[in-house]
């Protein structure tokens, strides 16, 4: 099963990594799972090796391995060599040696992966002092240049600072400083950049290529986006099950996948083609503060001239200690069709959203939903009117109460509004789990039981229980593995289409806004940039901001 | 065309496939598991032996002795312990053994009354400051810091002196001087819970905030609170002992296991088994239900 290597030269001398014939089987009391099977591959000097899986796939465990962190009582078969190094059954001492100075790691999630209670530059001066030396002066010097290197502005200011008062992406890059600091030949960087916006992620997998080619480091990424892996690496390596079920140099296997599992994962990058979404019933678009005052009955929401301010610490994006989350933003959306507010982090489109949904009250303006002034609803009235609309949120984990069991959540709304007899919502419950597709079974677990698609899917079917006319999305895809995201955004459609439903979506990512969105907003910092149909928007996007967007898509050109 | 989904495990699901959600079979797995436990863990298991015997002469302390706890005997005082009297006899002539049976049941009557008020008054408490916040949460949580600014002992004390003597007032007494404990790991455990996306779903699916309160916050709450209520039983047979202990429990001739030490206290050095075997019966209980309290966290959390 080993690929051919194309049409690369030949680098002399021992490949950076190489991983032979390895097995990798948890132990635990309760069962044995053999996390990876029989997996080779390999990584010259210099180059760039992503390893693509979804979740389960057995890729962090491969991570783990490679840098001597598995748990005691993990069985290990087969070999791998660190720059012909042989490491399979090194202790802690060979690995002490080993890691930092040889081998570097990102870690994936920015928010949790520095210490709280530290400043940044006590932080890498650390990991400085343990490879390169004692001297303050030099430890100091050292970290700062390092800060300097990842593209950090003002370093003297960063190594100050703690980590809360930096943004995500700073933060990844103070991480990918501290893989630097002991100078490795290979760094290992596990899903660098899927917790940040696809703008910030753009910069900073530049830095990381620009890291490889400045420094000759080996790069080996671990992602579950393919995009980003074609867009950037030499080598491409699938994982599935544990298994490495492909690999090859990446124009190879971009034209010619020769596994189905591979061919699914690159039909599914989801690909600004242009408006695909919706069967809207309106075929041009209409401007956003169209008809501004009258709300006909083709609106289902409109935000009227909304602003969120909150009190906030002296900051760059608060000054006078206002942070300004929404800036007088006017927005419609049409009935039965599907909206999508687009944005980066600190946009405002989740506030936006929180609005309609009536959790957070505008500093001023009005929201009108479905021809009811949020604001001016309370207590019973407001409850009531919630069920003409419904939300679906993003984590689909965090989104069920782990203490009840799906016939419980499910059927939470239809006690709430009342809902005729116990037997009457149980035949409701039932019709509901039917339409989303998940088996009747599935109505006495709980959700510590179930999959991030089936949890979704509890979720849509909740949402849809007392039959809303319009339906939140917020981020319902962005926590799910690509072929699930699939699979749900085709649910969503099929329901749109058969329940003549509205949905005001909101995302951050523009390429699967563009499969099911009619029209789109775009957000920054709090105010409306753009507005339009998606065909229109994403084809020729009249303003600068949106045109950065759709370019720091990875896999795009 | 349909394609099967990749099982993505949830973070914390333990088992990969669909488990059987039929209740009684985890009701028996989890009986199973602590029968499990037990015989791993010996300790538990006499731990657990104990407190069953401990709480049999609770409910029925004809079971396990015949002798009348009020008998007096004179002619028989002060007789070290033997085949007839197993903990021999006190200075009135009285068994030892059957009046230690039947001082259980006052001892731990009054434990679990002061627990149960701890615990209802706490959570009420903790559950409302972590819901509601603001000018309620600061209010609920300062009338909490003053009951814990005393020292627990003075203030069981103080409300005893005030209320009158006896079993019951202790088991208020103790009761009262408990409650931050619990008010302020409800509260904690309130607004964790509260930060998850499930609230904001109820009350987005039109569910009242009283109905949000009983049936998400409760629920969730409840586990870290049941794992905090048996630790602090132990504690709290502790304490009842030392209020009966220092005379503030029922009167003589009750059998209460702190006054049972008291009235002994002036035979330590002739004849110590009279004070001396109810304190290690108080000490073993204590100790035995630390034990299970200790086991089952552990295997709670698993």
């Amino acid at each position: 099963m080993n690929a051919a290597n194309g049409n690369r030269t030949e680098s002399a001398g021992t490949p950076a990594l190489e991983v032979a014939d390895v097995s990798v089987t948890y132990r635990t009391k309760r069962r044995t799972v053999e996390a990876v099977r029989h997996v080779s591959f390999r990584a010259d000097a210099g180059s760039v090796l992503a390893i693509v899986g979804e979740s389960g796939s057995g890729k962090s465990t491969i991570v783990n391995a490679l840098l001597g962190l598995l748990p005691q009582g993990t069985d290990v078969e087969g070999r791998f060599l660190l720059e012909g190094r042989d490491m399979t059954h090194a202790d802690e001492r060979d690995w002490l040696s080993v890691r930092g100075g040889l081998i570097g790691f990102v870690p994936q999630d920015p928010q949790s992966s520095l210490d709280p209670t530290m400043r940044i530059g006590d932080q890498i001066a650390e990991i400085v002092r343990l490879h390169r030396g004692r001297e303050a002066g030099d430890v100091r010097a050292e970290s700062l240049r390092l800060l300097a290197e990842v593209g950090i502005d003002d370093p003297g200011l960063r190594a100050r600072q703690y980590p809360h008062e930096l943004s995500g992406g700073l933060k990844q890059r103070v991480l990918i400083a501290q893989a630097l600091a002991g100078d490795p030949r290979i760094i290992v960087a596990d899903e660098p950049t899927s917790a940040l916006d696809v703008t910030v992620q753009k910069v900073v997998l530049d830095l990381l290529a620009s890291l490889v080619r400045r420094r000759g480091i080996t790069l080996v990424m671990i992602t579950h986006d393919l995009a980003v892996a074609a867009d950037r690496a030499d080598r491409i390596l699938v994982m599935l099950h544990g298994e490495a079920i492909e690999q090859n140099d990446t124009a190879t296997l971009l034209a010619h996948p020769s596994r189905d599992y591979t061919r699914r994962l690159l039909a599914l990058v989801p690909k600004i083609d242009n408006g695909n979404g919706g069967d809207g019933a309106m075929a041009d678009g209409a401007s956003a503060t169209d008809g501004n005052d009258g709300d006909d009955e083709r609106t289902a929401v409109s935000w009227l001239d909304v602003t969120r301010e909150y009190r906030a610490a002296v900051s760059e994006r608060a000054p006078h200690g206002v942070l300004t989350a929404v800036d007088h933003v006017s927005l419609k959306a049409y009935r039965g069709r599907t909206l999508a507010i687009v944005g980066e982090s600190g946009s405002g489109k989740s506030t936006l959203l929180s609005m309609a949904l009536a959790l957070n009250k505008p500093t001023s303006g009005a929201v009108r939903v479905l021809g009811d002034d949020l604001g001016a609803l309370r207590g019973r009235a407001l409850r009531q009117a919630r069920r003409n609309f419904q939300l679906v949120q993003q984590n689909p984990f965090d989104s069920l109460d782990p203490s009840l069991t799906v016939r419980q959540s499910i059927e939470e709304p239809l006690r709430a509004f009342g809902y005729g007899t116990a037997a009457r919502r149980e035949v409701r419950v039932r019709e509901l789990v039917d339409r989303v597709a998940l088996p009747q079974t599935v109505l006495k677990a709980r959700p510590g039981e179930l999959s991030g698609g089936q949890s979704q899917r509890v979720a849509i079917a909740r949402a849809l229980a007392v039959e809303p006319q319009l339906v939140f999305l917020d981020e319902p895809v962005s926590a799910l593995d690509v072929s699930v995201q699939d699979q749900i955004l085709r649910l969503l459609a099929g329901l749109q289409r058969d329940l003549g439903l509205t949905y005001v979506f909101v995302s951050h990512n523009l390429a699967v806004v563009s499969e099911i969105a009619d029209d789109v907003a775009v957000m920054c910092r709090g105010r409306l940039v753009e507005y339009g149909t998606v065909e229109r928007v994403l084809r020729h996007p009249a303003e600068a901001y949106t045109r950065q967007l759709l370019d720091a898509i990875p896999g795009r050109g | 065309m349909s394609v099967a989904e990749t099982t993505i495990a949830a973070p914390r699901a333990g088992t990969a496939e669909l488990a059987d959600p039929s209740a009684v079979r985890r009701a028996l797995r989890r009986v199973g598991g602590w029968l499990h436990a037990s015989v791993r863990y010996p300790g538990t298991l006499i731990a657990g032996v104990f407190v069953a015997l401990v709480i049999l002469a609770a409910i029925r302390p004809a079971a396990l002795t015949r002798r009348d706890p009020y008998a007096t005997a004179p002619a028989k005082m002060l007789q070290p312990p033997s085949a007839e009297h197993w903990f021999g006899t006190d200075q009135l002539g009285r068994d030892l053994y059957s009046r230690v049976v039947y001082g259980a049941q006052s001892t731990i009557l009054a434990s679990l009354v002061s627990l149960s008020i701890a615990i209802a008054v706490g959570v009420l408490f903790g559950v409302i400051a972590g819901y509601v916040g603001g000018a309620t949460d600061a209010v609920l949580m300062r009338l909490v810091d003053v009951l814990l600014s005393i020292p627990g002992l003075l203030l069981s004390i103080t409300i005893v002196t005030a209320i009158g003597f006896g079993t019951i007032p202790v088991a208020v007494a103790i009761g009262v001087a408990s409650i931050p404990t619990f008010a302020r790991t409800a509260r904690a455990q309130t607004l964790r819970v509260c930060s998850s996306a499930y609230i904001e779903a109820a009350i987005v699916s039109g569910v009242t905030p009283a109905g949000i309160i009983a049936r998400h916050v409760l629920r969730n709450v409840f586990g870290p609170v049941f794992s905090l209520a048996l630790l602090e039983f132990g504690r709290v047979i502790m304490a009842v002992a030392t209020l009966s202990f220092l005379g503030f429990g029922a009167k003589p001739p009750a059998a209460e296991w702190g006054s049972l030490i008291n009235e002994g206290r002036s035979y330590l050095m002739t004849s110590s088994w009279v004070p001396l075997l109810p304190g290690l019966v108080v000490v073993l209980t204590v100790l035995a239900v630390t034990v299970l309290a200790a086991r089952s966290e552990k295997e709670l959390k698993r």
